[in-house]
C-alpha cells in the first residue's frame, strides 16, 4: 500500500514535469506578496465601516470618533435645502455619517510611506510628512493607476491585502494639521473644520458617470479622463484669490460643492452648534462657494441647478 | 520477480529520476523568488516614473485635447519648504485679516482643507461677535471693524474670503440690529465688488426686490 502511495506522488510529480510544469513553475514564480505587518486596524464604530489604520495615534483616532459622533448628533431644520436632501440623504447627521460610510474605508496617519502601503512604487516625496495637510483622498487616485496601467493593486492594512478595485475604496491618509492647529500650543482645528474636510475628500471616492473607451484611453496613455466627474479632480481656478491653482470645482457638484452644502446647512441651520462652530462654518461655505465657476454657483444658490448625482460606477478591469 | 512487480519497479524509479530533477529546478529558482518578489513591487519597469497621483498640476495634463479648463489630479501633496513656511503662520485677526498670498501659500500645500488662516481668522471672529451680540459698545467697535475689514480699508490686500466673512457677519449683526446698522450696510454693500458679495452669501437689495 505504501509503495503504491509513493509510486502515486511521484508519478504525479513526473506527470507534471512532462506536461504542466512549466506553468506550475510560473506561477510559483509569482507568488501572491504577503502583506507587510501594518498593525492592526480598528472600526471606528461598530455601525460603521470606516477602518481606523494602525498608523493613527491615539489622539488621531479620538478626533475621528469625536467627529463622526458629531457628525451623527446634527439636526438641520427640516426642509431647509433640497440640494442637502438629495446629497446626504435625509439630510441630518445620519444621513451624512452615511454619505461619508459609504465613501471612506480606510483612514491612514499623517506618517504613513504611501509606498510601503501598495504594492506598486508611487515614488512619493520621501519629505512629504513635513506637509501642512488636513487630508487626502489616495484612494481614488490609486485606482485610476489600476485603469491605467490594467494591473491590479494592492493595499496594505490591518495585517492584508485588500484589492483596489473600486474609487469608493475611500483611502484617505489624514495630514498634520488634522490633529494639529496651533503648532505652538497643540491646539486642534474644531470638529466642524476637520469634518468639512472628510466631506469634501469623501466626494473624491465617488466616480459619477463612468468611464468610457475614451476615457481608458486617455487614462492608458497618462492622461486623465475626459469625464472629470470621475474623481470630481480638481480643476485650476480661473478667478478669486487661487486663480491659477488647483484648487476649484471643474463641473456641477464637484468635492468642494458637496463641502459647501454641509458648510451652508451648518451655518444656516444647525441647532446645536455654537458660535464658534457657527462660524468656522461661514468661512467654510464662502471658501468652498469661491471655488465653484461662478456660473454654477450661481445656479446653485438660485436653486436652477438639477440635484447632485451621488452615484458612483466602477468599471470592471 | 514477477512481470508487474518489474513495472511498478520502472515507475517508481522513473518518477524518482523525473521528481528529483522537477525538485531541482524548483529548488534553484527559489532564491531568485525573494529577490523578483521584491523587484517587482519596488522597481517594475512597467510601472510609469510619475504616476497620476504624483507631481501634480505639472504631471498631468490633456497633450491632445485643449480643454477649456485644465484639471489634475487632486491627491498630489506638495510640501517641503513652503510647508514649513505656512507652519509659522502670522497671527491674524480683525484688525489684521488673512491676506489673498497667505492663503494661496497654503492652498498650494493642501488644496482641499480652507486655509488654516481663515480659520483661526473665523475662531477670532466668533469672539468678536459673541462680544457684539451682548454688549453695545462692543457693536459699534466690531460693526466698524468688520465694515474696515469687508472694504479692505488700507489695501493691504486682504483675501476675498476674508472680506466676504466680515461682511457676511456685519449682515448677521444688521439683522439683528436693523435700526442701528441697515444704512451703513446697504451704504457698503452698494461699493463692494459683485464678486465679493455674491460669495459672502448675504442679502442684497435685488434679492429683496426679487422677492
Amino acid at each position: 500500500m505504501k509503495t503504491i502511495m509513493k509510486s502515486s506522488i511521484l508519478f504525479l510529480v513526473s506527470a507534471c514535469v512532462t506536461m504542466g510544469c512549466k506553468k506550475i513553475s510560473d506561477n510559483f514564480k509569482q507568488p501572491q506578496l504577503p502583506p507587510p505587518d501594518t498593525g492592526t486596524a480598528e472600526q471606528a464604530d461598530p455601525q460603521l465601516q470606516i477602518s481606523l489604520d494602525a498608523s493613527l495615534t491615539q489622539k488621531e483616532r479620538d478626533y475621528l470618533k469625536e467627529d463622526l459622533k458629531f457628525t451623527q448628533s446634527l439636526k438641520f431644520k427640516p426642509g431647509s435645502s433640497a440640494y442637502a436632501d438629495a446629497a446626504f440623504g435625509q439630510n441630518s447627521g445620519n444621513g451624512i455619517l452615511a454619505y461619508l460610510d459609504e465613501r471612506i474605508g480606510h483612514i491612514l496617519g499623517p506618517e504613513t510611506s504611501i509606498d510601503s502601503r501598495f504594492s506598486y512604487t508611487a515614488n512619493t516625496a520621501s519629505d512629504e510628512s513635513k506637509a501642512v495637510t488636513i487630508a487626502t483622498n489616495i484612494g481614488m487616485a490609486v485606482w485610476l493607476e489600476t485603469i491605467a496601467q490594467r494591473r491590479n493593486i494592492s493595499f496594505f492594512t490591518n495585517n492584508s491585502a485588500i484589492a483596489v478595485n473600486d474609487p469608493r475604496i475611500g483611502i484617505i491618509k489624514l495630514g498634520r494639521a488634522y490633529s494639529v492647529f496651533d503648532e505652538a500650543s497643540g491646539r486642534p482645528l474644531n470638529t466642524v473644520a476637520r469634518t468639512s474636510v472628510l466631506v469634501h475628500e469623501a466626494r473624491h471616492s465617488d466616480c459619477t458617470g463612468g468611464l468610457s473607451n475614451a476615457d481608458f484611453l486617455n487614462l492608458a496613455a497618462g492622461e486623465l479622463p475626459e469625464n472629470r466627474s470621475c474623481g470630481h479632480l480638481h480643476t485650476i481656478c480661473t478667478s478669486g484669490d487661487y486663480k491659477g491653482l488647483a484648487a476649484c470645482d471643474g463641473r456641477e457638484w464637484g468635492a468642494y460643492a458637496l463641502g459647501w452644502l454641509f458648510a451652508q446647512q451648518l451655518s444656516q441651520n444647525c441647532d446645536s452648534c455654537n458660535e464658534a462652530m457657527k462660524q468656522t462654518a461661514l468661512a467654510v461655505s464662502i471658501d468652498s462657494l469661491s471655488r465653484i465657476p461662478q456660473e454654477l454657483a450661481r445656479q446653485m444658490r438660485n436653486g436652477t441647478l438639477p440635484p447632485p448625482d451621488m452615484s458612483s460606477t466602477a468599471p470592471k478591469l | 520477480m514477477s512481470q508487474r512487480g518489474g513495472r511498478t519497479l520502472a515507475l517508481i524509479i522513473g518518477s524518482a529520476v523525473l521528481g528529483s530533477i522537477a525538485t531541482m529546478i524548483f529548488v534553484d529558482s527559489a532564491p531568485e523568488q525573494g529577490q523578483q518578489r521584491q523587484l517587482s513591487r519596488k522597481s517594475d519597469p512597467r510601472v510609469p516614473p510619475k504616476p497620476l497621483w504624483e507631481n501634480v498640476p505639472e504631471g498631468i495634463q490633456n497633450r491632445d485635447k485643449p480643454a477649456p479648463q485644465k484639471e489634475v489630479s487632486r491627491t498630489g501633496t506638495r510640501s517641503s519648504q513652503q510647508a514649513v513656511k505656512t507652519a509659522k503662520r502670522v497671527r491674524v485677526n480683525l484688525e489684521n485679516p488673512p491676506k489673498a498670498s497667505q492663503l494661496r501659500d497654503e492652498v498650494q500645500v493642501d488644496a482641499h482643507g480652507t486655509p488654516l488662516a481663515l480659520l483661526e481668522f473665523a475662531e477670532e471672529l466668533a469672539q468678536s461677535m459673541a462680544g457684539a451680540f451682548a454688549n453695545p459698545d462692543d457693536r459699534y467697535e466690531v460693526s466698524r471693524q468688520l465694515i474696515a475689514c469687508a472694504r479692505d480699508t488700507d489695501s493691504v490686500g486682504s483675501a476675498q474670503a476674508a472680506r466676504a466673512l466680515c461682511l457676511a457677519n456685519l449682515e448677521r449683526l444688521k439683522n439683528k440690529y436693523p435700526d442701528e446698522l441697515s444704512a451703513s450696510y446697504l451704504s457698503l454693500i452698494a461699493e463692494l465688488p459683485d464678486d465679493l458679495v455674491f460669495v459672502a452669501g448675504v442679502r442684497t437689495t435685488t434679492d429683496t426686490e426679487k422677492k
